[in-house]
């Protein structure tokens, strides 16, 4: 069962030693990824590489996933768009009922 | 003392005329556009259409190609599309989020057309990222307040 590392250094090109390197890096630090969906879409990247380096998935079937991965966190943004508009929206909420009809009807 | 209650009064004074006009200032100043409520018929849409979504994809495992059941959810989908973006501005992120998932669904179609029948793994790993792509659309709906 051949390595990620074996098959990343096993590529052709030795003029991108220093991407395959940073790659691997890349990879190795994912477990130390605070951020659960980021760290979740490294595991994947890993997952992915070892099946391709054991012919479990074609080159190919390796590209449309890392489009995949760019759309997930696409929308994984827009989700966070909408949580910060949302608590702001219910922060002015109450600020309009509590404090602007509440409060200031009692001052 | 008699300076102190002034000052008390003045005070007062100053928040009842004037705090409603700063409130509505920091409101106005925010600037933003705030997001629709959450709606239920959206989150309906979406939890069916991930279902849908995933056994069509289990289909596409199989040497037969339904492109009927292909056609249906594509109309499905546009359908959710209008109806997101029928909402308005305040909508925005989510109708983006449906039309990121409908370019998934349409790029893994044509992968499917292209390239024959999907391999346990291939079939796995893009399920796994479509079904994703639905839980977090469902879950950006579930942040929304609700307008009660």
């Amino acid at each position: 069962m051949a390595t990620i590392e074996d098959y990343i250094n096993g590529l052709k090109d030795d003029a991108t030693v220093l991407a395959k390197e940073e790659f691997l890096d890349w990879i190795r630090g994912s477990k130390d990824e605070p951020d659960a969906f980021v760290r979740n879409q490294r595991a994947k990247m890993e997952r992915y590489l070892a099946q391709l380096a054991n012919g479990e998935i074609t080159g190919e079937e390796f590209k449309q996933y890392v489009v995949d991965l760019r759309s997930l966190i696409e929308l994984e943004m827009l989700m966070q768009s909408v949580a910060t508009k949302a608590k702001a929206q219910d922060f002015v909420a109450k600020l309009q009922d509590l404090v602007l009809k509440r409060l200031v009807s009692l001052l | 003392m008699r300076r102190t209650t002034s000052l008390i009064h003045d005070k007062r004074t100053f928040l009842r005329r004037f705090f409603p006009s700063i409130v509505l200032a920091v409101v106005l100043a925010s600037g933003c556009t705030w997001v629709s409520y959450y709606d239920p018929t959206t989150y309906k849409n979406l939890t069916e259409l991930k279902a849908e979504v995933s056994t069509l994809y289990e289909s596409f495992a199989t040497s037969k190609f339904d492109s009927e059941a292909v056609q249906h959810l594509q109309l499905k989908l546009r359908q959710v599309y209008e109806y997101e973006k029928g909402k308005g501005e305040k909508n925005g992120e989510t109708a983006k989020q449906v039309t990121i998932i409908r370019t998934m669904v349409d790029r893994h179609t044509q992968d499917r057309i292209s390239a024959g029948p999907w391999s346990a793994a291939h079939l796995a790993n893009t399920k796994e990222n479509i079904e994703e792509a639905f839980d977090i659309a469902i879950r950006t709906e579930r942040l929304k307040n609700k307008n009660d």
